[in-house]
């Protein structure tokens, strides 16, 4: 097996590799937009639990404080 | 049916979870296999020599392109007639990778169509619907974007993306009218008609590796929009994510 | 109330409804000539636009003629296109039609027509003397025209989808041509075609029977596609 040959694909690597190369960079580049995403989402589902936990606490306050 | 269960979000969303890797993994497996035989199994081309071996992403991307949007068009009438919420979102997941997908395809053929016809782009039929498909998608997301209501984003989406693939059969009609007309490059497949099995086998692998890839994609993009838009309903105060 | 029966039933016939939103759209046009003139003028300058960007050697002219054309005649339409349904969201009269007895795909279609008969019909009136401009002789705008009057149409009817739903949407205008000029090139591609077929000599009946199919598939369904549009958008 010819790695030289290989690479240079009778001198139209740029447009093979070109194809190949961008074809794994913009799935990879999907799949670590997606999971930064979905990072992003649950970040956001915990915090708003968070802001609602505290909020029921806060409210428990009040009506003890109330009575 | 029991499969009916699996159309609210909340039981969707660890179903999709389970999913993602078992489609991903097939995904990987598929498109080693697949470059392995485009790359090192093909034989070189009579006419093109090696540079050939580009269609074993271009096809498959093309399809791709394509099928997406058919099954968003089917997404999109399920999120009109049946009014689910989890066809819109489904939908919504699907076009980016759609897009992608469509660029890509565009991308290679243009790479494809320099060393091969002389040049970037000819203007030929299909990558002339191509770019019209990029445009449709590039729209959708636009306009699901621009609204800020869930609700009414999740229908004019769908309405659009239903008048968008009647149109696509029309759209490529009338561009191939338009090409035979201007006697453009005539692009035509010099495998057409008898093209090596192996080769065959390669960019069908490759599709499906693709297609593959993109379920998994889109499931875990849509377990994210899912929690975007469910972040306070009930369910989701429960799931594992959740705890802080 | 006292009105007779046949009254009330000829008030209540549903066709009645497309006659009673195109005269109305009609009339509010009619108020605001202004704008009428503007959308003709916007088509007189840019295909003007043209001469003075590629020069006025008279063969090259004549060859891009049918494509300059209609190419700006889209971009008018377009830029008309907010008309036929923004004023009636921003007051509320919008609301009032969806609401109305008659079936909103029928006022639709009413608005359609109208909005075609104050920009499509004039810039296919208007189109030989541009015609005449680059070169063009008189059997060559006659296709040019009977190309827009079958075309101009169908670019209303797609386009008031579109308008429809981006209503009250942020940055609408910009974003409806998005939506909307994919699904022009069809259109484009048949009528400029026609024009360039009658230059080459041959048989232009293809192109032109393809543009009134699409005329004719365009009538019967992108009503019902913008009365759900609107109904989107009303929500």
């Amino acid at each position: 097996m010819n790695w030289a040959e290989f690479f240079s694909m009778d001198g139209k690597g740029f447009y093979v590799w070109g194809s190949f190369g961008a074809f794994l960079l913009c799935i990879s580049v999907e799949i670590v937009l997606v999971r930064l995403r979905i990072g992003a989402a649950q970040r956001g589902v915990r915090e708003a639990a968070a802001l609602e936990r505290d909020s029921l606490v806060a409210d428990k306050r009040v009506d003890q404080a109330g009575m | 049916m029991s499969l009916f269960k699996y159309s609210a979000p909340s039981t969707f969303y660890p179903l999709a979870g389970k999913l993602v890797p078992w489609f991903g993994t097939l995904a990987f497996v598929l498109a080693v296999i697949g470059l392995y035989l485009g790359l090192f199994v093909a034989p070189e081309d009579f006419q093109q020599g090696e540079v050939y071996r580009i269609i074993f992403i271009h096809v498959p991307t093309a399809w791709m392109a394509m099928l997406i949007y058919l099954v968003m068009a089917g997404y999109a009438v399920m999120a009109l007639v049946y009014q689910t919420k989890l066809s819109a979102m489904m939908m919504e997941a699907l076009a980016p990778t759609g897009a992608m997908f469509t660029a890509l395809a565009l991308w290679t053929g243009a790479l494809w169509g320099r060393p091969t016809w002389g040049t970037y782009w000819a203007w030929d039929a299909r990558m002339t619907s191509t770019l019209i498909l990029l445009f449709l998608y590039v729209g959708y997301i636009a306009l699901v974007n621009a609204i800020e209501d869930k609700k009414r984003a999740d229908k004019a989406g769908a309405l659009l993306v239903l008048v968008g693939s009647i149109n696509v059969p029309i759209i490529y009609f009338s561009v191939k009218w338009w090409n035979t007309l201007h006697q453009g490059a005539s692009i035509s497949f010099s495998q057409g008609n008898k093209m090596a099995v192996i080769m065959l086998s390669a960019m069908l692998v490759m599709a499906l590796a693709c297609w593959m890839y993109s379920i998994a994609v889109s499931l875990c993009r849509v377990r994210a929009i899912i929690l975007e838009r469910e972040r306070h309903t009930l369910w989701v105060r429960d799931i594992k994510e959740a705890q802080s | 109330m006292s009105a007779e029966p046949s009254a009330d039933a000829e008030l209540a016939a549903p066709e009645r409804g497309v006659w009673i939103a195109f005269c109305r759209d009609l009339k509010l046009a009619m108020r605001s000539k202004g704008e009428l003139g503007q959308a003709l003028a916007f088509f007189v300058i840019v295909v003007s636009l043209f001469p003075l960007a590629i020069g006025p050697e008279t063969a090259l002219l004549k060859r891009v003629a049918p494509g300059v054309v209609w190419v700006c005649a889209l971009l008018a339409v377009m830029l008309t296109l907010p008309r036929v349904f923004q004023s009636d969201h921003l007051d509320g009269t919008l609301e009032q039609l969806a609401l109305s007895p008659y079936p909103l795909p029928l006022l639709c279609a009413g608005k359609m027509i109208a909005h075609w008969v104050t920009t499509g019909l004039p810039l296919a009136a208007v189109a030989p003397v541009l015609g005449l401009q680059f070169g063009l002789d008189g059997r060559e705008l006659m296709v040019v025209v009977a190309g827009l009057l079958l075309g101009t149409p169908i670019l209303t009817m797609l386009g008031a989808i579109g308008a429809a739903l981006v209503l009250g949407v942020r940055g609408g205008s910009i974003l409806m041509a998005l939506l909307v000029l994919p699904l022009y090139i069809p259109v484009l591609i048949f009528g400029a075609g026609a024009a360039e077929a009658s230059m080459a000599g041959i048989d232009v009946s293809a192109n032109l029977s393809l543009l009134g199919a699409m005329l004719l598939f365009g009538l019967v369904t992108t009503p019902f596609a913008a009365a759900a549009a609107v109904k989107i958008s009303l929500d």
